[in-house]
């Protein structure tokens, strides 16, 4: 697929061990190599265990790999140093989680704007920024509540828009329905797949979850630390691109 | 940098119950620093030595210079370990700040910020409370020993001293706010540290735990066999407090674990709470033992050196400003961690509990702490006590196990009421 678009993010011969001695290291990632083009929702799905949060990590800046490297728009971030690292966070990528990392003390205005509020941006164009990405994730008459007010599938929708008010290139989701229920993960879902649809935003999702994976263009299975399938959605409708990763599933649970 | 500021002080200002306990205890540490500073450089109290000192007049004031150094020591180190926790609770924040694309510089400034609030108003107030204290200080010396001291006396020298310290303390907090930004990684900080990748910890002689008892007894038997040696004393302390740091690691949870399952397994509050008291007292044990170690240590020398007035002054002195401390700093510490033990309760609410049942494990498990905090303080200053009555009257011994239970019952007390406020206020636990 997609040869003609941009890679936004390539891993190169990817590995990541634990442990300091031969008796007590651990591989968990096995040499991945894998291109994510501008534009796709890419969903890795493995079992408990298989490696799907520390490739995240590899993946997003947030761990260094103990071998390979990390290129996300033709910058290799192994390369940045730390601060070079935190700008370069900032411009381009975004960052969703399970456990939100909101204040809960502050109001969802400053909530989302807090990137900017930080990084010496204008006050008009921290208000602009902030309605526009409230109004994209409906969250817009929220603003001016306290975050502990707010339902938790309003408070991921705050950690989307937080991700999103820098207008980064990538954004990375760890399981970001792990702590919602059924209607508010299926509205949250639908709100990233209108975002990679309108805005041509590149989405890269990590979840155990089935459904949650059927709302991917693009498919990954991992299981013990390497990429045992991968396939894209195509033309597929929703469900029968959920039949056909839970073939996957089942195949490699067999 | 004006936009940080104003979000730092946003964030700060946030916490301010927590903030103002903490720049209490720092304004309290300013004040006792300067008080001791005050204290050795002030000539009234040279010259006195009542009946046969044990000291000769250099040697004693080497002591009491020793002993001054000591606390101020002491007082910095306990100031570090309060920033420290005052930085622990900020994780969270550091978390959302990489998230946010914020470089190692600007958080390092952003918690240095937050740091130079606490201090631009704890050391006026540390000042403003050591002119308070000084004269109330002098004024109880001068009325318990006859002497004639000045109630408002300053030294320079100790103004200077002691601001020099301060700003030692200053420059070390603001060295810890910075070193904190810079080690937070944020794989840490969203994960917790990789045990991993950490080395495997080597291994020890694994002693009986009955060994640690039988210390523990031996170290209170010695203490009956030695009469007015404070060096003696000390030592059988420090080898009880060894002994009462094992027990607390290593034979009181499975002590625990056997009164929950022969005389609570129906009982649920009390199986619950003695479990988390459990972990709290092994949490907390290296307070403990410190705080044993202060109150039996300067009890040890108190009993030798009672007959030395500015000896005396100065070890009763230090033992009252470090028990008050001491029992700041663990008021402060539960103040910080509760918010995060509350999914506990709150999981204990999901699973059916009544919030009356959980202010019941609540109290439970801190009256548990509270008896485990005070026992040995108690056995140790007790025995002392009796078997040094010609040295120190009965009740200068009681004054000072009183006061060490005191200061920890009003510690654990506020702790009580302020997780009780918490477990009762709506919403929180849902």
């Amino acid at each position: 697929m997609s040869s003609q678009k941009d890679v936004i993010l390539e891993a190169r011969h990817l590995t990541k061990s634990f442990g300091l001695y031969r008796t007590n290291r651990h591989d968990v990632i096995k040499g991945i190599d894998l291109k994510i083009y501008s534009g796709e929702f890419v969903c890795v799905m493995g079992p408990s265990g298989s490696g799907k949060t520390t490739l995240l990590n590899l993946l997003s800046t947030i761990d260094a790999p103990t071998t390979g490297s990390v290129i996300i728009n033709n910058t290799s971030v192994g390369k940045l140093g730390l601060i070079g690292l935190a700008d370069f966070r900032y411009e381009h990528l975004g960052f969703i989680f399970q456990d939100f990392y909101l204040n809960e003390r502050l109001s969802v205005f400053k909530n989302i704007a807090t990137p900017l509020l930080v990084n010496n941006v204008d006050e008009k164009e921290i208000r602009h920024r902030v309605q526009e990405v409230a109004y994209l994730l409906h969250i817009e008459d929220q603003l001016d509540k306290m975050v502990d007010q707010c339902s938790r599938g309003q408070k991921q929708r705050i950690a989307v828009a937080r991700a999103l008010v820098t207008n980064p290139k990538l954004i990375v989701a760890d399981e970001p329905t792990g702590n919602l229920d059924q209607k508010n993960a299926h509205e949250l879902l639908k709100i990233l797949q209108k975002l990679n649809k309108r805005l041509n935003l590149t989405i890269l999702l990590v979840t155990h979850d089935l459904l949650v994976a059927s709302y991917s263009s693009r498919f990954f299975y991992l299981k013990d630390g390497q990429i045992t399938t991968e396939f894209e959605r195509g033309e597929l409708s929703q469900l029968d691109y959920l039949h056909r990763i839970r073939d996957c599933f089942e195949d490699s649970e067999s | 940098m004006r936009d940080l500021f104003h979000f730092s002080k946003e964030n700060f200002m946030l916490d301010r119950k927590k903030n103002h306990v903490y720049m209490f205890i720092l304004a309290f540490c300013t004040a006792s620093v300067l008080l001791f500073f005050n204290y050795m450089n002030n000539d009234s109290y040279k010259v006195v030595s009542i009946g046969g000192s044990f000291f000769s007049d250099n040697n004693a004031n080497l002591f009491v210079m020793t002993v001054g150094l000591i606390m101020v020591l002491a007082i910095g180190g306990l100031m570090y370990v309060i920033s420290n926790t005052f930085l622990k609770q900020k994780n969270k924040e550091i978390a959302i700040l990489h998230l946010s694309g914020v470089n190692l510089v600007r958080i390092s400034v952003y918690f240095l910020m937050q740091i130079m609030l606490v201090l631009i108003k704890a050391i006026p107030l540390g000042i403003v409370l050591f002119m308070i204290m000084n004269p109330l200080f002098n004024g109880v010396i001068g009325l318990t020993t006859g002497m004639k001291i000045p109630l408002f006396y300053i030294s320079s020298e100790a103004v200077v001293s002691g601001l020099m310290v301060i700003g030692i303390v200053v420059v070390t907090l603001a060295i810890a706010a910075v070193g904190f930004a810079y080690q937070s990684e944020l794989i840490d900080l969203l994960s917790g540290p990789s045990k991993n990748s950490k080395p495997l910890p080597i291994s020890h002689i694994r002693m009986p735990k009955v060994v640690w008892w039988l210390l523990y007894a031996i170290a209170i038997y010695e203490i009956t066999t030695v009469s007015g040696q404070s060096r003696a004393l000390c030592l059988m302390c420090g080898m009880g407090a060894i002994a009462l740091n094992k027990i607390i690691k290593k034979a009181l949870p499975k002590v625990f674990m056997l009164i929950r399952t022969k005389f609570c397994i129906n009982k649920k509050e009390r199986l619950i709470a003695i479990g988390r008291a459990s972990d709290l007292i092994v949490y907390l044990s290296g307070y403990i033992c410190i705080t044993f170690i202060a109150i039996t240590f300067l009890m040890a020398f108190m009993i030798e050196t009672m007959s030395d007035i500015k000896i005396f002054s100065i070890l009763c002195m230090s033992y009252f400003i470090i028990i008050v401390l001491m029992n700041l700093a663990l008021f402060y510490r539960n103040l910080v961690e509760t918010p995060n033990q509350l999914h506990q309760f709150r999981t204990l609410y999901y699973l059916g509990f009544q919030r009356k049942q959980l202010n019941k494990i609540n109290r439970l498990e801190l009256f548990i702490l509270f008896i485990m905090m005070t026992i040995s303080p108690i056995i140790f200053g007790g025995v002392m006590t009796a078997t040094n009555l010609s040295f120190m009257p009965l009740s200068m011994g009681l004054i000072l196990i009183g006061f060490s239970i005191l200061c920890t019952i009003v510690s654990l007390t506020a702790t009580y009421y302020y997780r009780k406020r918490l477990l009762m206020k709506e919403g929180a636990l849902s």
